[in-house]
This record gives structure tokens, C-alpha cells and sequence, in this order.
């Protein structure tokens, strides 16, 4: 099975051998799906730039402890799940130096163009939100979302199911 | 009949318009739950925000290409184009005249390159074949005639229990439409090789 971004597995083999710029290349290929994945588990851009280059910059750290068991795309975005669900559980407050005459609300870039399912997204766990993410807007398959998620297919399929149920209620206006 | 809630998310998910209308029609104490699932799985997938186009390497400098004035290229080009001219002109050996032998009716034709011709071999698709169903569920031949072409089959509840005993040719349009038409029920191919199967109405199969 092959998630269909990861192409480059030259370029994976040249960047663990200390190829920078394979490194680079092969980081910007995937920037934009990592980045997606990320907008939608935290369903803020600005955010979400932030913790993707976060999830980037640690991948080319820790590239020598990818085994090749997985392919590089299920590792990035198995490594950017578990990092933007974290981020969003983490307490909310930040502090941001303001002037006194900008200290009102800031209004948060939300990715989603439809507001109703934006909405209805916000009620529902981050790491709900992350496997409908990977299969409605990444379109992976459930054997890849296990795999991502490090689950079976069964309970991958259960998460799945659960999710969309839940998100179908709530985009209804019913209870989650 | 309650459906399945998978089998209705794999058909809000993947089906045609077409083939969910029909299984409306074949459900009709069903369409509120097949139209809720499909409203929230489309507004799922057109909720997807546009992704950000790979650009250059991280960390690339980008490189500005400075235009040469055109006299350092129009200069050398045309002093090269001159040098070629006179050396051909002043080395080249001149052309020998062509002769052409007058045809005579009895010299031996030269060995003439054989070039192949097409020719009509005959050759046609593979010939079609005669499946013999005996004794096979409706289902099981359905699911036997897609695997023949590496296609899958989702059936909705209610196909007829029937035992099929038929012979079907290949070269018919698909085997498995005729099945359809003999058995009632209507099959959707979904493009990425599986093959909704929805069962006709009770009020059209006794028509």
C-alpha cells in the first residue's frame, strides 16, 4: 500500500544519508497535506501554520529514528496528528503583548469556508476531528488510517463510523 | 427494513445521485436517514479548504537571472554563422550530377527494400465466452461475474433469494445487466471498480 504524496522515497533515503537539500525538498513536498491535516484538527490558520512547521522541523530532527516500517507520509502524518491534538488539548491561554488600543478580540482564521460545518467540527473531539480530516479531505483509505492512527482496521473503521455520526448530528443541529 | 448504517455511508459517500435515488425509491422509510448521511458526508468533502501549492525548497535562494545585453549574443552568433558559410563554401566538394538510368523492360529490378504491408489478419477481440451458472445464489453470480473483471460488488439488502441457472455470453453488452434485467435488479458501476447492486421495487418486478 502507498499513500500517493510519497513518491520521494529517493529523496528519503538522500536525506538520512545528510542531503539537505533532499531534506528540504522532500519537508516542502508534504508541507501542504501536513498542513491540512493540521488546519482541520485545530480548525485555526494561524495555529496551524505554527504547529506544522513545529511538526516539520522536529521530522528533520528525528529523521534517523524513521525504521522504513511505515512510509514516510504515514510517519509525517502520524507525527502531526498526535502533535496538533496535543496543541489543541494544551490550555488555551497565551499570552500576546498587545497595545491597549488593539486588546479586543482577535478574530481567529478559521480554514473551513462552510460555517456550519466548521461549527459543527468544533464540537467534536480533535482527534475526531483528525480521522475525519484524513479520510473526507486527505482521502485515505481505512487500511491508511489505521495505520496513521497505529490501530487495526476494525477500530479504525469504529473511529471513523463514530465520528461522522457524531459530526452528522451536530451539522444537523442536534446534539453531539 | 432497517438498512445498515455503513452500507449507508458507503453509499452517501460513493454512490451517484442516480443510485440513490433508486434506493429511495426502493426505501422510501429510508430516504431521511440515506439523504441526512449524504448531506453531511458532501458537506464534509466540500468543506476542504484549498491546499497550499508546493513551492520552492525550503531554505532555496532564489536565483535572478540577469539579462545580458543583446549584442553579446546576436555578435558571436552571427560571427559564427559567417565562419560556417565560408567553410563550406570553400571546402565542400561539389555536388556530383544524378544520374538517372532510362528504364529498359528487360533489366533485373534492383533489390528493393521489402516493406512490410498491413494486412487484414482477421484478428478480433477474444472470442466470446458462455458462462454457465448452475445452482449459484443471485448474489454469489453477481459477485463471480464482477471478480471475472476485477470488480467488486456492494448489493443492498432485499436482492430476491433467487438460484440462478443461466447460460450468459460475454458478448453481450455486460453479463451482468442481462442478470439484471432477468432477476430485477439494477447495477451501478461507481468508477472505482466496485458495483453498487439495488434491488427493483416489488411493484416494478411484478409489472
Amino acid at each position: 500500500m502507498t499513500i500517493s504524496f510519497d513518491a520521494a522515497e529517493d529523496l528519503v533515503s538522500r536525506a538520512r544519508a545528510g542531503d539537505r537539500d533532499s531534506l528540504d525538498r522532500l519537508l516542502e513536498l508534504n508541507r501542504p497535506r501536513i498542513l491540512l491535516l493540521v488546519k482541520g484538527v485545530l480548525l485555526d490558520v494561524e495555529e496551524a501554520e505554527d504547529v506544522t512547521q513545529d511538526v516539520l522541523a522536529n521530522a528533520a530532527r528525528k529523521l534517523d529514528t524513521f525504521d522504513g516500517r511505515a512510509s514516510f507520509a504515514t510517519w509525517l502524518y502520524r507525527m502531526a496528528l498526535n502533535r496538533a491534538i496535543s496543541h489543541r488539548r494544551a490550555p488555551r491561554f497565551r499570552f500576546r503583548w498587545l497595545d491597549l488600543d488593539h486588546a479586543q478580540s482577535i478574530p481567529t482564521q478559521v480554514p473551513v469556508t462552510d460555517l456550519d460545518v466548521a461549527d459543527a467540527l468544533s464540537e467534536l473531539s480533535p482527534a475526531e476531528r483528525g480521522v475525519l480530516v484524513l479520510h473526507y479531505w486527505e482521502e485515505l483509505s481505512l487500511e491508511e488510517i489505521a495505520q496513521v492512527l497505529g490501530i487495526r482496521l476494525s477500530a479504525a473503521k469504529m473511529r471513523l463510523h463514530r465520528a461522522r455520526e457524531r459530526f452528522r448530528r451536530v451539522y444537523e443541529g442536534g446534539t453531539p | 427494513m432497517k438498512l445498515d448504517d455503513e452500507y449507508l455511508w458507503a453509499v452517501a459517500e460513493t454512490g451517484s445521485d442516480e443510485a440513490l435515488e433508486e434506493l429511495i425509491r426502493r426505501y422510501p422509510s429510508e430516504a431521511e436517514r440515506i439523504r441526512s448521511r449524504r448531506a453531511a458526508a458532501r458537506a464534509l468533502k466540500r468543506s476542504r479548504p484549498a491546499m497550499t501549492p508546493v513551492s520552492a525548497p525550503l531554505g532555496a535562494r532564489p536565483v535572478v537571472a540577469r539579462r545580458r545585453p543583446l549584442i553579446w549574443v546576436v555578435g558571436p552568433a552571427a560571427a559564427l554563422g559567417i565562419a560556417i558559410a565560408l567553410s563550406v563554401w570553400r571546402f565542400a566538394p561539389a555536388p556530383e550530377p544524378i544520374v538517372v538510368p532510362a528504364p529498359t523492360p528487360d533489366a533485373p529490378r534492383p533489390n528493393l527494400p521489402v516493406v512490410a504491408q498491413r494486412t487484414d489478419t482477421g484478428l478480433k477481440g477474444p472470442p466470446p465466452e458462455t458462462i454457465h451458472l448452475r445452482g449459484a445464489k443471485l448474489g454469489d453470480a453477481i459477485r463471480l461475474l464482477l471478480a471475472r473483471e476485477g470488480r467488486t460488488a456492494e448489493i443492498a439488502p432485499g436482492l430476491p433469494e433467487a438460484v440462478v441457472a443461466e447460460d450468459l455470453t460475454t458478448a453481450e453488452s455486460d453479463p451482468v445487466d442481462a442478470l439484471g434485467k432477468r432477476y430485477g435488479f439494477t447495477a451501478f458501476d461507481q468508477g472505482n471498480g466496485t458495483v453498487l447492486v439495488i434491488p427493483a421495487r416489488e411493484d416494478r418486478i411484478a409489472q
